[in-house]
């Protein structure tokens, strides 16, 4: 059989995604084909812009890459879906949508049909830290007129809510945060921040990250590169990256855990979200995705399709949850 | 523009044309310097006075920037700022000089200035076609225009780099004349 | 033959620069070469990431810090502000050895604290600094070396955009980044100061004090009220900067703009407020900006090139297969970007070396952020290094031309020997790049 050698674009530097998925991915493919595939793995920046990954591997620079899909919301906001967003699932209801509720054929059908990418989910992500913030935040009063540096659809969904969203280079986030020019930042999962500093500089912990509630990440391949790969191989490829989001969901879900009583240790006042906030939330993120809808056929249709799944699911926790 | 009465040295005439335009599109780049403290401040102001911050004044903000500096370059190449390390350079004669940058600016960074270009023309109708937006805020504006300025950066860059060309051209045949 | 391509890019860099093509130029076209032949002369690829560089680059708002920065220089100079200020400064240092040396250090360390681009506070110190210099005879390696070294104080002393990219690529806080390099700043602008004192004590000539008469004639009265005229402007605008990004009004960039609006308002208090010269000085800052920005572009474009030819990963082998003591381990980094530094911009330094670094640090059980402050040296230092020495470009930017280039070469490297005692301090007790960090931060 063939030695492959592939080049992978990211979007990371380093961290978590980079780790627990990127380079767990190359060393699964190398493990489950014996070293016959080999993956090189590129830190974002490398070979091109960390933020557009896809377009390195359209044009040729590298065969595959390992981004957000949500990056690329410019060109298309059904990305958003995809990615995670205000008016997404948890994680565990997005990994039963995507692996056994339809998710997966959508996703690849629409990759394939608006950006000529072969792309399938590579890495999950549990919420988001709300925010680190200055100022407490548990209701809706409290969240009005807040100075908030955020980035993609929650800028405009959180600007409905009341909120200040602030546009920043994220070099400048940290200053930022620390002088209170902004009063709150929201980014990486609990886990993740532990490296941020943001926990140093802002007394507050909010939890949990409604705007974010999940966020898949993805692995897209040149559609020239996936072409001359064998079925049995290309087989391979795709369970490892299912093998890899699935041990990835675990292992987040773990150093969160972890990660709780870090930033208590730290001295951080860690906040629970009242739930009228994250109901709200949910709703100001399903009305964008209404909106949406109206105005984009595939967006329209994804839509609907977690809509369905998520009638489906709808009361699970009275045979999911088992009280203690 | 002392070439400018010598019909006879059309390298000369030509450069001359072509340093008019650079000199033009820096003077405009220059302006831009405005707007960019007037945006900046502004978003101070509406965010600290008002405590509204705004939508628009991040990516305008780089746009002028970027902008900026782009057009700023032909004109930077132009007065000769561009920094090289002339240890070795500043040793040649000004016949030597032309030598190095002829060779240089026309076997390489001319055809190199020109891909450039064709690509961000490529670039800007790719944006212009899609109806891509900047994704980069909010205000989500179109992508095509600040594409569009990057191309017509890297082409007003060409144009200078042809005139340095054409001045390399013209001391080296004014020089061959006076022997 | 094409796991060689890494190394011949670097050679036609070399090549290129050397005989004088402009540094920005010779970045993009060896990039460019390599790129085309790594992508079997397939166009696409390569034009598409540079292409992309292009959008980065013209995309990055904290750039617009550059242009602002300079433009208060400009201002300030052209203003005579400046004139007013290094004369009140050599009312007070003059007696010192070496008082404007000494002054202009001060006066660095005020910028660096201000600012986080070295090229906006070295344009603003040098403007400043270079004809009250000049006029009292000042060894012009000795001016050069100086502004130099004060200039790039701006990386090493907080805020420092160098920190803001490297905290997320090394995954370090950007905050213990930040207070951490409090220390080795600090110690190294103490290098700095006791070095031109030193140096004007062995040697007057290179450092002559002005005529006593002047100073001492003057009374005390008179002496505070030339000082406070001269100080209050550049003070008032340094805190028009520092001011609202401590009290938290702007974000740095910001300020950088209300430093910028402040220069115009105080040439228009102290009545030297005209179109010609804000015209004079609107060009000046094109020009300026406009060579430092093609350079970083440069950079970038040439970074992503060296990736697409497998520089990168065959690093990152060739370094995990050494069978060397950690110790050994961490000078052969440092060694690498000591002499990455004679031919790269920071941005590609940190883009290329520290992703391949950082696991090798964890392994070895070194703490991260001291080896980041070690980095942030070696970037430091970077500038000054020739060929490419950022320093050196900034300073040729703005100095009159009988300062030659052979003076701002020569005078750089007796601060290269104080960056290396700075270093090996550093290196030898890694407690001072972490105490701090712990004592500070945190609630
Ligand atoms: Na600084
Ligand atoms: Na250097």
């Amino acid at each position: 059989q063939d030695k492959i050698n592939l080049r992978m674009a990211t979007s990371w530097s380093g961290g978590y995604t980079m780790e627990l998925m990127a380079n767990a991915y190359a060393e699964e493919v190398a493990r489950l084909t014996d070293g016959r595939i080999t993956i090189e793995t590129y830190p974002g920046g490398t070979l091109g812009s960390a933020l557009e990954v896809s377009d390195l591997v359209r044009n040729g620079v590298a065969d595959m890459g390992h981004t957000w899909m949500g990056y690329d919301w410019g060109e298309d906001r059904t990305t958003i879906l995809f990615g995670g967003f205000a008016g997404s699932f948890d994680s565990e209801r997005m990994l039963h949508w995507l692996y056994v509720g339809g998710g997966l054929e959508l996703w690849r059908e629409f990759r394939a049909d608006k950006f000529d990418l072969v792309s399938m989910p590579l890495g999950i992500r549990t919420p988001e830290v709300f925010l680190h913030s200055n100022k407490p935040v548990r209701t809706l009063e409290d969240f009005q007129g807040l100075k908030l540096r955020t980035a993609g659809a929650w800028l405009e969904i959180s600007s409905e809510l009341g909120a200040a969203p602030v546009t920043a280079p994220m070099g400048e986030v940290y200053t930022m945060l620390e002088r209170g020019v902004v009063d709150a930042v929201e980014s990486g999962s609990l886990g993740e921040n532990q490296t941020s500093g943001f926990h140093q500089v802002a007394k507050y912990v909010i939890l949990p990250g409604a705007h974010q509630p999940v966020a898949p990440f993805e692995l897209v391949i040149s559609p020239r590169v996936w072409e001359g790969i064998s079925e049995a191989d290309r087989a391979l490829l795709q369970d490892a990256a299912r093998l890899v989001t699935l041990d990835c969901w675990m292992t987040f879900g773990q150093r969160d855990a972890m990660a709780k009583t870090f930033y208590e240790d730290e001295g951080n006042e860690v906040i629970d979200l009242a739930s009228e906030v994250q109901k709200a939330i949910y709703q100001a993120g399903a009305a964008y995705a209404e909106r949406n809808s109206q105005e984009n056929e595939w967006f329209a249709r994804v839509w609907q399709s977690q809509r369905e799944f998520d009638a489906l699911w709808q009361g699970a926790e009275r045979y999911r949850k088992i009280e203690r | 523009m002392d070439f400018a009465n010598r019909n006879s040295d059309w390298p000369g005439t030509l450069a001359a044309h072509l340093d008019r335009v650079t000199l033009w599109s820096g003077a405009a780049a220059a302006f831009l310097f405005l707007p960019l403290v007037i945006v900046t401040v502004w978003e101070v102001f509406a965010r600290k006075i008002l405590g509204v911050p705004t939508m628009w004044t991040f990516e305008l903000g780089y746009m002028l920037t970027g902008t900026y500096f782009l057009l700023g370059g032909a004109v930077t190449l132009m007065r000769g700022e561009h920094v090289r390390i002339d240890l070795v350079y500043s040793q040649f004669g000004p016949r030597g000089q032309a030598v190095i940058n002829l060779v240089f600016l026309a076997i390489f960074f001319l055809p190199f200035c020109v891909l450039i270009s064709h690509a961000l023309f490529d670039y800007a109708a790719e944006a212009y076609m899609s109806g891509r937006t900047t994704g980069k805020s909010a205000w989500n504006p179109p992508a095509w225009p600040f594409r569009a300025i990057m191309f017509a950066g890297f082409v007003l860059l060409s144009l200078q780099v042809i005139a340095k060309i054409l001045h390399a051209v013209a001391v080296l045949t004014t020089k061959e004349r006076a022997r | 033959m094409m796991e060689l391509l890494p190394v011949f890019m670097f050679v036609c860099l070399f090549v290129l620069i050397f005989c004088g093509v402009q540094v920005a130029f010779a970045l993009m076209v060896s990039g460019f070469v390599f790129g085309l032949i790594e992508f079997d002369f397939n166009l696409r690829p390569i034009l598409f990431q540079f292409t992309q560089k292009i959008d980065e680059t013209a995309s990055n708002f904290v750039l617009a810090a550059v242009p602002l920065f300079v433009f208060m220089g400009a201002v300030l100079e052209r203003s005579g502000i400046a004139e007013q200020l290094f004369r009140a400064v050599q009312l007070w240092t003059g007696r010192l050895p070496g008082g404007l040396a000494v002054g202009t250090i001060l006066m660095s360390i005020i910028f660096a604290a201000s600012t986080g681009v070295v090229g906006a506070t070295e344009a603003v110190i040098g403007l400043l600094a270079i004809p009250p210099m000049l006029r009292q005879g000042y060894d012009k390696s000795l001016i050069s070396g100086t502004i130099c070294a004060g200039g790039s104080l701006g990386t090493i002393i907080p805020p420092s955009v160098v920190v803001i990219i490297l905290g997320p690529v090394a995954d370090v806080s950007i905050g213990d980044l930040m207070v951490g390099m409090i220390v080795p700043g600090s110690i190294l602008a103490l290098l700095y100061l006791v070095y031109v004192v030193g140096l004007a004590v062995v040697q007057p000539h290179k450092a002559p004090r002005p005529d006593p008469s002047f100073t001492d004639s003057m009374p005390l009265i008179e002496k505070l009220s030339i000082t406070l005229k001269a100080l209050i402007p550049p003070l008032l605008m340094i805190c028009a900067v520092l001011g609202t990004i401590i009290a938290g009004v702007a974000a740095p960039t910001e300020a950088a703009a209300i430093g910028a609006v402040a220069a115009v308002v105080l040439a228009g208090f102290y009545r030297t407020l005209s179109l010609t010269m804000l015209k004079d000085a609107g060009w000046r800052t094109l020009i300026v900006t406009a060579m430092i920005m093609f350079v970083l572009l440069g950079g970038s474009m040439f970074t992503v090139a060296f990736g697409s030819v497998g520089g990168i990963t065959q690093l990152r082998s060739v370094l995990g297969d050494l069978d060397v003591s950690p110790a050994v381990m961490l000078a052969i980094f440092l060694g690498i970007v000591f002499v990455a530094g004679f031919f790269l911009e920071w941005i590609s330094i940190i883009l290329i070396f520290i992703p391949i670094f950082m696991p090798f640090v964890r392994d070895a059980g070194f703490d991260p952020v001291w080896f980041c402050m070690l980095i942030l040296l070696m970037v430091q230092t970077s500038y000054l290094t020739p060929p490419l020495a950022p320093a050196i470009f900034y300073l040729r930017g703005i100095a009159p031309p009988e300062m030659t280039l052979t003076d701002m070469y020569r005078g750089v490297v007796p601060f290269l020997v104080l960056q290396a005692i700075c270093l090996a301090i550093m290196a030898a007790f890694p407690g001072l790049a972490t105490w701090l960090p712990d004592v500070l931060l945190g609630f």
